[in-house]
């Protein structure tokens, strides 16, 4: 064997063990996040969410009534809790999740998600919130479309707390929210029938709003791999000359621009099945 | 250097960048492995298909982007290498990163 070949075996092999590094170390703990959005912030993305769906427009007007019913007044703060549970121990079914994204699903919602928006109000001297979800699965199989009490007191004193969730229209829910997984066959059924498994669809009225967000979804993807493409051209061009780095440059764009389409493409068919199957 | 070896190179290039990022996550420390990782996997695939590349070439094309990226992640306000400055940052970047490669590294 060749010194040229030993040398690329182990500039590949310490790029492996680099790899396997830091997939132990992502792997090692479930990939839990609370992301708390406060002020300006909280209250573009609550802005945002409501400009693009009717629905979170009623849920925000049904908010409002329940003000009113309590007699009190909205102060103006907003605070969005978010939290995302997706379970990374299974590195074969992520790996496959990326080629086909109808499989991503099972095992996004394995771990569920949630995502509350707080108001608050002066109740006396106290400051009180309300909260409600946006229709989202909860983490333990409830569906939540009206008003959700949390108790967000641990978020506060730690980032990566869990929040309470003391009430879903009206009934106590368990203290224990932890994630609860789908049992095999719910998940082979999600594999088999993604349409009968997959969220409600959010994509709002028909048109021009779903091809942008679309398109927009293509580009996202295909920005996320472009200092990716753009860097290992550097190294064809170092080889190869400029026909080289050319070569590597249309091959490695045009490979992101198809794949980031397709992703698309599959994520629109995912989330949009009733309006997607009504089409043909 | 045939077209043939040429695009199997870009191929092979392609499949493991896209194999690695769903292996690795999103997180930072992720995202700082995948730059090492993309620069490793681009290096030896493009020195068998192409051409022999310089190791200390490969050092600082790596040095270069870890770096930015880790600005990115902990100290930069805007990223340079995501956000919407990177159409114009990292083009700009990698046409200085060849010029001081055939400056300095490149053999042929």
């Amino acid at each position: 064997m060749s010194r040229r070949w030993i040398r690329y075996g182990v500039v590949l092999g310490a790029a492996a063990v680099v790899a396997a590094a830091g997939l132990g170390v992502s792997a090692a703990k479930p990939d839990e996040r609370v992301q708390h959005l406060t002020g300006a912030f909280a209250r573009a993305h609550v802005a945002k969410k409501e400009a693009n769906n009717q629905q979170f427009r009623r849920l925000r007007r049904e908010a409002d009534a329940r003000f009113k019913a309590i007699g009190v007044e909205p102060t103006g703060d907003v605070l969005v809790v978010r939290r995302e549970t997706v379970k990374k121990a299974n590195v074969i079914a992520r790996l496959v999740g990326r080629f086909v994204p109808t499989l991503m699903a099972a095992e996004t919602w394995a771990g569920g998600g949630l995502e509350a928006v707080f108001v608050s109000y002066k109740s006396g001297n106290k400051t009180q919130w309300l909260g409600w979800t946006y229709s989202e699965k909860l983490s333990n199989g409830w569906w939540a479309s009206a008003d959700v009490r949390i108790d967000f007191g641990p978020c506060l004193k730690s980032a990566t707390a869990n929040p309470y969730v003391m009430w879903i229209d009206g009934v106590e829910t368990e203290r224990d929210f932890s994630p609860r997984e789908r049992g095999p066959l719910q998940q082979l059924g999600a594999m088999l029938f993604p349409t009968l498994h997959a969220e409600e669809p959010s994509c709002g009225s028909r048109g021009k709003r779903i091809v942008r967000s679309f398109i927009e979804a293509g580009f996202k993807r295909m920005r996320a791999d472009n200092t990716y493409n753009w860097m290992a051209s550097v190294f064809a061009g170092a080889a190869g000359g400029p026909l080289g780095f050319t070569i590597s440059a249309m091959g490695l764009f045009g490979a992101s621009y198809a794949t980031g389409y397709l992703d698309a493409l599959w994520n629109f068919t995912k989330r949009c099945p009733d309006w997607y199957w009504n089409q043909w | 250097m045939s077209a043939g070896r040429a695009l199997a190179g870009v191929l092979v290039v392609f499949a493991a960048t896209a194999v690695l990022h769903p292996l690795l996550g999103g997180s930072a420390r992720g995202q700082l492995v995948e730059v090492v990782a993309v620069c490793a996997i681009a290096y030896a695939s493009f020195s068998v298909t192409f051409g022999r590349i310089r190791w200390p070439f490969l050092a600082l094309v790596t040095a270069v982007f870890l770096v930015l990226r880790a600005a990115d992640l902990y100290w930069l306000p805007e990223p340079l290498l995501s956000g919407p400055l990177s159409w114009v940052v990292v083009p700009a970047l990698v046409a200085a990163l060849l010029l001081v490669g055939r400056r300095y590294f490149f053999t042929g």
